[in-house]
C-alpha cells in the first residue's frame, strides 16, 4: 500500500473557513496545515478487507505503548496517542544539541477508510548537562508553527525539515502496523 | 555425519541470530557527538595586566587582557545501549586544559572533562563510575552551559571535577538522592586514596524548578552548596547559588558566598541576564581575595543567538571590601575593577 501525504487543507477549509488566513508569510515546509492552523502529517488508506478497526486499534495500541506513548481508544472508530520521536538530525539552535518531536497521532475509521494524522507537533530541545549528557532543556517545547526571528528563520526552517523527516519515518512504521493488523503473528522456531 | 551437519548448521544459525540481535540492539542508540567551540576578547578598563597577561578580575577563564583568546574545543561522545551508557568528554584549549585542570606530567597532557560509565539497574536506580564534572555549584566549565561568559568566584573557587563512584536513586519526579565516594578535587589519581564523600539531594517542587543541596567532604575540606534554578515563565529564569567551604588545613581557610542570576529572553534571538555575587574568604583566605575580605561582583550579559552561534557581550564590575585590584600598570591599588568582554560560543 502506497501511502501519500495528502494536503487536505482545501477540503477542511470548506467547512471551517480559510485555514491559511493566519498563515500568510509562514513557511510550512513539507507539512500540511489543518483548519486550526496547525501543522499536520496526514495519510489515508483503505482498511484491509476482513480486518476490523478493533484489530487495528489493538495492533497500534501495542505498538505505540511499547514506545512509551499514552494511547486512548476514545470510540469504536477513533484512536488517539501522544508520544515523541527523537530527531536524528539537528539544525543547531542556540546551545541546544539535539531534540525530539512531540506529537499526537489520531487514527480514525471512516466507513472503511483509515485516516490518520500527526498533529500538535512541538520541538523539545535538549542540551548537554555538566556531565556531558544530553538532557531535556528547561525551555518549553516550541510549536513547529511558531515563527522565529529573522536571524534564526533559516535554521528553524531546516529544523522543521528534520522534524518532518522524523515524523514521516514514524508514519511509515504506523503504516506497517496497519498492514500487520489482523494478520496472524508468525513466530520463527527452531523446529 | 548428517546430524553433525544439522548441528553445525543450527549452531551457525543461532550465532548469526545472536550477532544480529546484538547488532540491532547496539544500533538502537547510535553514538552521539556534540560539544562546543568558544573564543573571546576581553578588555580590563584599568588597562592592567600581570606578567601572564591576565587582567584584574581573577575568576576562571575569560581573563586574558586585550587579546582575542581561545576558550576550548569541547568534544563529547556518548552512547547508550540498553541499560549501559558512557560519556567521553574531552577538551582542547586553555579553558579545558591548564585553566581548568591539574596538568599532566608533561605540563599539559590531560584534557578530560568527563569520562565515565553508567548502568541503570532500574528506572530509578543507577550507578556511575569514572571522572565526572562536579555536582557542586551553579556554573559549569562548558561555556554552552552558562549564560554569563565570565565565571563567578564561587565557581572558580570550588571543585571542577570529581573522580569516583556514585549511586543515584530517584524517589519520584520530585526527589532524588546521590551518594558517592570520590578522589580529592580535580584529581585523576588520588595518592591519599579515595578520600572524599559526597551527596546531593534534588528537590523539584514544581515544573521548571530544581533545587540541589550538595555536600562534599574529604581531603581538601568540606563544602555545602545550594544550587537552584526556576524557569518562571518561558522568558524568565531565576537562579541562586550559595556555598560555604571550610579548608581542612591548620588555619581557618575557606570561603562563603552567594550568587543570584536573573535572565530574561526578549525573543529567540536575544536575552539579557544579570549576575550579582557576594564572595568572602575566611580569615586565612583561600584563592582570590585577602583573608577575611570580600568582593561583590555585578555582571550584565546579553545572549545574541543566530542559529547555533551565541554571541555574548558582557560588562562586569567587581568591588572589593579592600584594595585588591590595580588602577593601572603602575600597580596603584584600588577597590574596584571593571571589564568588557565579547565571546562567541558555537554549540553542536
Amino acid at each position: 500500500m502506497v501511502n501519500l501525504a495528502v494536503m487536505f487543507v482545501a477540503g477542511m477549509a470548506i467547512g471551517h473557513g480559510n485555514p491559511l488566513k493566519d498563515d500568510v508569510g509562514r513557511d510550512v515546509g513539507q507539512f500540511a496545515v489543518d483548519q486550526r492552523g496547525k501543522f499536520v502529517v496526514y495519510q489515508s488508506e483503505a482498511l484491509p478487507s476482513g480486518v476490523s478497526f478493533a484489530a487495528v486499534q489493538e495492533q497500534l495500541t501495542t505498538f505505540l505503548n511499547a514506545k512509551g506513548n499514552k494511547t486512548e481508544v476514545s470510540s469504536t472508530d477513533r484512536l488517539q496517542s501522544q508520544g515523541s520521536v527523537p530527531m536524528k538530525k539537528h539544525a543547531g539552535i542556540g546551545n541546544y544539541v539535539a531534540g525530539r518531536i512531540n506529537y499526537t497521532l489520531v487514527v480514525e475509521n471512516n466507513n472503511g477508510e483509515l485516516n490518520y494524522w500527526f498533529t500538535d507537533l512541538t520541538y523539545q530541545p535538549y542540551r548537554n548537562d555538566r556531565y556531558g549528557k544530553r538532557i531535556e532543556a528547561t525551555a518549553s517545547p516550541i510549536p513547529l508553527e511558531k515563527q522565529l526571528s529573522r536571524v534564526n528563520a533559516q535554521v528553524w526552517q531546516k529544523q522543521k525539515k528534520y522534524a518532518y523527516e522524523a515524523i514521516e519515518e514514524l508514519a511509515g512504521q504506523v503504516a506497517d502496523q496497519l498492514e500487520a493488523a489482523g494478520k496472524p503473528r508468525v513466530i520463527t522456531t527452531s523446529m | 555425519m548428517k546430524n553433525s551437519y544439522i548441528f553445525k548448521s543450527q549452531t551457525f544459525t543461532w550465532i548469526l541470530t545472536i550477532c544480529t540481535v546484538i547488532l540491532v540492539r547496539a544500533q538502537d542508540e547510535s553514538l552521539t557527538i556534540s560539544g562546543s567551540v568558544d573564543a573571546y576578547y576581553k578588555y580590563d578598563f584599568a588597562g592592567y595586566k600581570n606578567d601572564d597577561g591576565l587582567g584584574n578580575i581573577p575568576t576562571s577563564f575569560a581573563n586574558e587582557q586585550n587579546s582575542v583568546s581561545l576558550g576550548m574545543l569541547n568534544l563529547i561522545l556518548g552512547k547508550t545501549v540498553g541499560k549501559a551508557s558512557f560519556v567521553g568528554d574531552v577538551s582542547f584549549g586553555p579553558r579545558g586544559q591548564y585553566q581548568s585542570l591539574l596538568n599532566g606530567g608533561d605540563g599539559n597532557t590531560f584534557n578530560i572533562q568527563n569520562l565515565y560509565m553508567s548502568y541503570a539497574f532500574t528506572d530509578k536506580f543507577s550507578m556511575t563510575a569514572g571522572f565526572m564534572g562536579t555536582f557542586v555549584g551553579y556554573e559549569i566549565i562548558s561555556p554552552a552551559g552558562n549564560f554569563n561568559y565570565s565565571t563567578s568566584y564561587l565557581f572558580s573557587a570550588g571543585p571542577f571535577q570529581n573522580a569516583g563512584i556514585k549511586a543515584q536513586y530517584e524517589f519520584s519526579d520530585k526527589v532524588g538522592l546521590m551518594v558517592g565516594l570520590f578522589n580529592d578535587w580535580n584529581a585523576y589519581q588520588d595518592f591519599d586514596g579515595v578520600s572524599d564523600f559526597g551527596a546531593q539531594l534534588r528537590i523539584s517542587p514544581v515544573d521548571g524548578w530544581d533545587a540541589y543541596i550538595n555536600f562534599l567532604t574529604g581531603g581538601t575540606g568540606a563544602i555545602i552548596d545550594l544550587t537552584t534554578a526556576y524557569q518562571v515563565t518561558e522568558a524568565i529564569n531565576i537562579g541562586l547559588n550559595a556555598a560555604d567551604f571550610s579548608d581542612f588545613g591548620d588555619g581557618d581557610g575557606g570561603y562563603s558566598g552567594g550568587a543570584l542570576y536573573l535572565q530574561y529572553g526578549f525573543s529567540d534571538a536575544f536575552a539579557l541576564g544579570v549576575r550579582g555575587e557576594y564572595y568572602k574568604e575566611k580569615e586565612d583566605g583561600w584563592a582570590f581575595v585577602p583573608g577575611g575580605e570580600s568582593v561583590t561582583g555585578l555582571t550584565l550579559s546579553a545572549n545574541v543567538k543566530a542559529g547555533p552561534l551565541t554571541m555574548i557581550p558582557e560588562f562586569r564590575l567587581d568591588n572589593g571590601s579592600t584594595e585588591m585590584f590595580y588602577k593601572n600598570m603602575g600597580l596603584e591599588p584600588t577597590k574596584s575593577a571593571s571589564q568588557f568582554s565579547l565571546a562567541l560560543v558555537y554549540a553542536f
